[in-house]
């Protein structure tokens, strides 16, 4: 059940990301892979496709692969390079060079942040193309007077990463995305960016009732945002329901997100089911993992966002908690702390209310852990403890240095209780209330105590007092 | 089975060889490429399964080269057989539909 | 004119190349217009020649091919100079960029003097498929000179330049080379980079070397072998010394002649030709005995195959948007679809055509898969053939050079390829040498297959028959 849709319609998602590898040179030659130079100064005769250029792999773009395979559990596969065969201007030789049969990441999974685990059933590494624009006519394709092509792009190395469709909701494609974006960053694949390009997100979409099998799926392209993609699956399902309500029927087809709009367009281009004629790339030789070098792999990996997030469930977390530390990029510290005694309910609310996650990193653990102890031993009070750790982060100075230097000290009880007897002198017909009961009454003495304490004393412990005078 | 093809599949594999036959064309062509299709009858009845393929007679995996950028070539020497240039970019009639 | 006597004579400063370019140049300006083997001459090549001289002067080295021209087959990609493919979509494009073997050849100080003629993208086997009209054979100008190499075939055999290159798919060096009485020899695959070659059929090109002598074949094979960093399918294995010790005979050496090229497809002058060569080679101290190889029958059906899937997807770059003719249309599919159409011959489209269909939905198992499946019986079985022979021998062609504009019978067409395949699918390298004429006076080529990385071996026995003839 969906809150878009209506009766008990459910919403079917399987996303597929492409994404730019952080090479410095294109997948199968040396041409720089750099965003946003002059057009066409970075290409040759192998990636502007003239005749004669040959393909030779980059170990890094390899590398990243395997490795980014392997952050989403995928076994590493001997594979081989396939082309796909079709004619398009931004394409230098009409067909891309991509995996086909034999890719080099099959069956993996990712935790989204509330722990559901999405399926992977494959990352294979494949060529991106150049880039076309139309020009005249509003940028629209359809009423363009010409396309210039740029192959700066052409060649550049990319990772497919196709997600089972095991999503269900909106909410959950966006999670997924997230959680993906995150993976990819944790292991340096990409800098992964929706905005730039640098990750590309097409998300199949269909509908059915439970307990029936797949509905026709229509693939959604040009979703440049998050927002967009929820925007997008939302819309999509919702159009399919009423297609499919109203008697009529759908086909799968590709269709075009207007982010204007707000709607899904057919899109318009060559007629029924492509004939790519995939084939293995004779010019390439294919490529053959050793478990060496995947053990090497799995040593070296970064700890993932998934990890991250137990380990700060292990600390004592909630799972929303644990999800907000990762994602901040606290966790470290969190757990960190509360290994070394802190209390945890006071590091998770410190490390999500009152330290920027730029912060964390200038914030040694000693100093952290040294905070929260005068906080939960009452020598500081919430308000001075939450003061004290931002000049922490702005000097760098310790805790007690701080304390002190801002008159933080803990009040001595004997102290504190001879201030408490004079503010009930000073009001023995509030006293009598309170005595009787009245517990708002309280707010004199304490007000008393603030006031000579100049705003230092601990609420807490007045109150304690208080009570405690009046056999409460 | 025999290896064979229609003039139907000729029209499309025109299409997908972005190749334009006329009439003639498309009877000729068809003609000739039924006639190479029995010729091969031999192939067609040879039991080759359940060898692998061959793709390259070259034995050999995993060559690659380093991630180290080579200085391309100027762009004008790269450009200069365009037929048709425009702001340093390729110009071709609107290119319908999305790769 | 001997290209090994040549380089010496350059190198040692007795003759000028300057002197060796004027000469070639004069020849090609009085023989060509007959012959038609050239598409294409370097403006540049008194000033190249000038550099090697005045490098010799001042006692640089200047390379085992110093001063000595060579034709190069106009498929083979050269910066500065046009490369055609002798097709109307590359008609007038010059290269931004040197093949690696053209590097390789001016390394070796050799001249680059001009490109020669061939069937449009390696497709045919008279180069009577060209823009620029055919070729002639040198030995009679009514025969074809063969193909695809058939320009350069003709530059050497008319002797307008001692040396060239021409590129092998399913023989088009060989064959051209049988038809001019040359040798020429494909190299084993991987040997010879593939940079700068415009791809025909991708597991199956090679270019390699065509002169009247086994020794400057040799030669001119190790100027441009070599592995390249800029080839996937180049072999990273050392290159032998290719021109050392040819004469050093065949004795002992176990020699096959394959049973299923004898058959009654191939011309009986040349099986008797064949024959002979194989007395010879035995007189000579080898070891020669009939050997059945059935698979290499399937060679030509695989053939068809493989390379017409390939060439489909390798032709498609030519579509007018980077390079070559542009013929307007509405879209950019109708740009291209126009531009192709008045691009490519009929030969041309007859292949992609084929070969889209071999690749094709639906056809894909049956046709070129089933194809790549008898490859590796067809390997296998050779694989077994050389471990009891050091050599294949068999003829190179089913015919001699037939009639310039001939109609052939079909079937005739189809095999002709029949005897220089099987080298191309297993990768073996193949060297044609002539031994003989028919009763009209043409020449008869006999092949030579020796195992992986052996073309020395090869080399020498192609030698030995080379020298009976002399």
């Amino acid at each position: 059940m969906s809150d878009i849709l209506p009766g008990d319609w459910e919403m079917v998602i399987g996303l597929e990301a492409h994404v730019e590898l952080a090479t410095k040179t294109k997948l199968f030659c040396g041409c720089p892979n750099s965003f946003g130079d002059e057009p066409n100064t970075n290409v040759c005769p192998g990636c502007l496709g003239l005749p004669g250029g040959l393909p030779v792999v980059n170990e890094a773009a390899v590398q990243h692969a395997m490795r980014l395979g392997r952050a989403l559990h995928c076994q590493v596969n001997p594979s081989v390079f396939a082309r796909k065969n079709y004619f398009y201007p931004d394409m230098s030789s009409n067909y891309q060079t991509s995996q086909f049969d034999k890719p080099t990441n099959t069956e993996g999974w990712l935790e989204l942040a509330d722990g559901r685990h999405v399926g992977i059933e494959r990352a294979h590494i494949e060529e991106d193309t150049g880039k076309t624009t139309h020009v005249g006519g509003g940028g629209r394709i359809h009423e363009a007077e010409y396309s210039l092509v740029d192959y700066n792009r052409c060649g550049v190395p990319l990772v497919e990463i196709v997600g089972k469709p095991d999503l269900r909701s909106a909410e959950e494609a966006r999670q997924y995305v997230v959680e993906l974006r995150s993976i990819i960053l944790a292991v340096g694949a990409s800098d992964a960016k929706m905005e730039e390009g640098s990750m590309r997100v097409d998300a199949n979409v269909s509908v059915r009732k439970p307990g029936e099998g797949f509905g026709v799926r229509c693939e959604i392209k040009n979703l440049n945002s998050l927002r967009s993609l929820v925007r997008a699956i939302n819309y999509e399902a919702r159009r399919q329901v009423d297609v499919l309500e109203s008697g009529g029927s759908l086909f799968q087809e590709t269709r075009h997100w207007d982010e204007e709009e707000g709607r899904t367009n057919s899109m318009r281009s060559k007629e029924s089911a492509a004939d790519y004629r995939y084939f293995p790339d004779p010019d390439l030789l294919p490529l053959a993992p050793d478990d060496d070098e995947i053990a090497a792999i799995d040593e070296a990996m970064p700890a993932l966002p998934a990890e991250r997030r137990e380990a700060v469930r292990n600390a004592g977390a909630s799972s929303e908690v644990a999800a907000l530390m990762t994602e901040k990029g606290v966790d470290t510290l969190a757990v960190a702390a509360i290994d070394q005694g802190a209390q945890p309910e006071r590091v998770f609310t410190h490390l999500e209310h009152n330290v920027p996650a730029e912060a964390a990193e200038k914030l040694s653990v000693a100093d952290f852990v040294e905070l929260i102890n005068l906080e939960t031993s009452g020598q500081l009070t919430a308000t001075q403890a939450k003061a004290v750790l931002a000049e922490m982060i702005a000097s760098g100075n310790n805790p007690a240095a701080i304390a002190k230097a801002r008159g933080f000290e803990a009040m001595e009880s004997d102290e504190l209780e001879a201030l408490v007897d004079e503010a009930i002198a000073s009001d023995e017909a509030a006293w009598e209330k309170f005595k009787g009961g009245d517990a708002k009454v309280a707010g004199v003495f304490v007000g008393y105590l603030m006031k000579a304490t100049k705003g230092q004393a601990d609420g807490k412990a007045v109150n304690a007092l208080l009570r405690q005078k009046a056999g409460l | 089975m025999s290896y064979s093809i229609s003039r139907e599949d000729v029209a499309k594999m025109a299409k997908l060889a972005e190749l334009r036959l006329d009439d003639q064309e498309l009877e000729s062509f068809t003609a000739q490429l039924v006639q190479t299709l029995e010729f091969a009858e031999d192939l067609d009845q040879a039991i080759v399964d359940p060898l692998p393929i061959t793709i390259l007679p070259l034995e050999g995996v995993n060559v690659m080269r380093p991630d180290v950028v080579v200085q391309p070539l100027p762009r004008e020497a790269l450009m200069a057989a365009a037929a048709n240039v425009e702001e340093n970019q390729f110009r071709v009639p609107p290119a319908l539909g999305e790769s | 004119m001997d290209a090994t006597k040549l380089a010496a004579s350059v190198r040692s400063g007795e003759k000028s190349a300057a002197e060796v370019a004027e000469e070639a140049l004069a020849r090609i300006e009085a023989q060509d217009s007959t012959i038609n083997a050239f598409t294409a001459l370097n403006g540049e090549l008194a000033e190249q020649a000038q550099a090697i001289d005045a490098a010799v002067a001042a006692g640089e080295s200047v390379g085992p091919l110093a001063g000595v021209p060579v034709a190069v087959k106009d498929n083979i990609v050269t910066k500065g100079l046009t490369t055609t493919a002798a097709s109307r979509m590359l008609e007038g494009w010059i290269p931004p960029y040197d093949a690696t073997v053209i590097t390789a050849l001016v390394n070796a100080g050799a001249l680059v003097i001009g490109k020669t003629n061939l069937d449009e993208y390696g497709m045919g086997s008279s180069t009577e498929n060209s823009i620029f009209g055919p070729t002639k054979n040198p030995l009679d100008p009514t025969k074809v000179a063969g193909g695809s190499s058939g320009g350069s075939a003709a530059a050497v055999a008319s002797g307008m330049v001692p040396l060239a290159l021409g590129s092998d798919t399913g023989g088009s060096t060989r064959q051209p080379a049988a038809f001019c009485g040359l040798v020429g020899v494909k190299p084993t695959y991987g040997r010879v980079s593939r940079y700068g070659l415009v791809a025909l059929a991708s597991s199956l090109d090679q270019i390699g070397p065509m002169a009247a002598t086994v020794a400057d074949a040799a030669l001119l094979l190790e100027a441009i072998s070599g592995h390249d960093p800029l080839d996937t399918t180049s072999y990273n294995t050392p290159v032998p010394a290719f021109s050392d010790n040819l004469d050093e005979g065949v004795d002992g050496l176990r020699i096959g002649l394959v049973s299923e090229l004898m058959g009654q497809e191939i011309d009986s002058e040349i099986v008797e030709r064949t024959q002979a060569a194989a007395q010879a080679l035995r007189e000579a101290g080898a070891q020669v005995e009939e050997v059945s190889i059935p698979s290499w029958s399937l060679g030509v059906s695989v053939y068809q195959f493989l390379m017409s899937g390939e060439a489909s997807s390798n032709l498609a770059r030519l579509d007018g948007v980077r390079y070559g003719l542009q013929v307007s249309g509405a879209t950019s599919a109708e740009m291209m679809a126009a531009s192709r159409s008045a691009g490519f011959g009929n030969e041309v489209k007859r292949r992609l055509l084929l070969g889209t269909y071999v690749l094709s939905a639906g056809h894909y198992e049956d046709y070129y898969e089933k194809a790549q499946r008898a490859r590796t019986l067809i390997i296998n079985e050779t694989v077994d053939a050389f471990g009891h022979f050091d050599l294949l021998l068999s003829p190179t062609t089913t015919s001699v050079a037939f009639r310039l504009g001939e109609d052939r019978d079909p079937k005739e067409r189809y095999i002709s390829d029949m005897c220089s395949v099987p080298a191309n699918l297993t990768g073996a390298p193949a060297v044609t040498v002539p031994f003989g004429r028919n009763r009209e006076g043409l020449p008869i080529g006999v092949q030579l297959i020796g195992n992986s990385y052996q073309e020395h071996t090869m080399l020498v026995a192609a030698r030995t028959l080379e020298a009976t003839n002399e």
